[in-house]
């Protein structure tokens, strides 16, 4: 047997042992206080309860928001169109320049 | 680490809302998991309560599961995470005080039972809990070092240097 064998039959037998011994431990730790499934279920229920209800409540909060920013718009585009055709254009002239500018980055990193 | 057809119709009814089935589920699986996490703290106390709180996550994520690993080895994975996640928050209060209560109640459960706290045990107490994860999860449970990375959220390399760093320290300290 030469030594590299030798070493791998040593930690072999130190793992058997350290295995052997986390056995033990298994055996001797308390058992833990498992929840009944009553319990369990109880926790489920009120689980899925809880998150039904915050689901909900972010559903409404969409609505909200939703209605606010389509309200403001609407009124926007009767009462000051030009402002609408502002917004809308410098949105479109911000995204143009950005994307203009990664794409002029991204290859002198490129080239670089 | 495969799951067995009849845990995965479990799975699927507790996915579809059954609450029952997800009950039953937990239930089989709550001393499996505490034993893990008995283990890789080295504390009865802080296991039972990180047990608690993995129960907790699987009743809100059970729809993210995938079934790509078993259902033991998901809960598994939601608990050392959860504690990593508490040492990492909780870095000055886990100092060595803790470490010491924590061994102390398992010390005591063997001595209450006149068995012996050989020496092995005290070096993987003695071990960081990094390590004594992978070492854990390698080398007792089985599982591989890709298997390992996915749960710990490393790269396979580095399971694979901190199972290796496990066992030399472990070997170490016994010789």
């Amino acid at each position: 047997m030469d030594r590299k064998d030798e070493k791998g039959t040593e930690e072999e037998i130190f793992l058997s042992k350290l295995r052997q011994s986390i056995d033990r431990m298994d055996h001797v730790l308390d058992h833990p206080s498992i929840p009944s499934k009553e319990q369990l279920k109880g926790h489920i229920h009120e689980r899925l309860q809880r998150r039904r209800k915050s689901m909900m409540m972010e559903l409404l909060l969409f609505w909200l928001v939703s209605l606010f920013v389509m309200g403001s718009g609407a009124l926007l585009v009767y009462s000051a169109p030009w402002m609408v055709w502002l917004i809308q254009g410098v949105s479109f002239v911000t995204a143009f320049v950005l994307v203009v500018h990664f794409i002029i980055h991204r290859r002198k990193e490129d080239l670089g | 680490m495969e799951m067995k057809t009849e845990e995965r119709n479990k799975v699927k009814l507790a996915q579809q809302g059954d609450a029952d089935v997800l009950a039953e589920l937990i239930h089989e699986h709550y001393s499996f998991l505490y034993k893990y996490l008995v283990k890789v703290t080295m504390d009865p106390a802080m296991a039972e309560d990180l047990a608690q709180d993995t129960i907790l996550r699987c009743i809100e994520k059970i729809s993210l599961y995938d079934g790509s690993s078993s259902f033991s080895s998901w809960l598994m994975t939601m608990g050392t995470r959860i504690y990593i996640d508490q040492i990492r928050r909780k870095k000055r209060e886990r100092n060595w005080l803790f470490k010491e209560q924590g061994i102390r109640r398992i010390r005591w459960q063997f001595e209450s039972r006149n068995e012996e706290w050989d020496d092995v045990l005290e070096s993987l107490a003695n071990l960081s809990s990094e390590h004594r994860v992978t070492v854990l999860l390698k080398h007792y449970y089985g599982y591989t070092y890709d298997e390992i990375g996915e749960m710990l959220s490393i790269p396979t390399g580095t399971a694979k240097s901190r199972v290796a760093t496990g066992v030399r320290q472990l070997r170490e300290e016994m010789s």
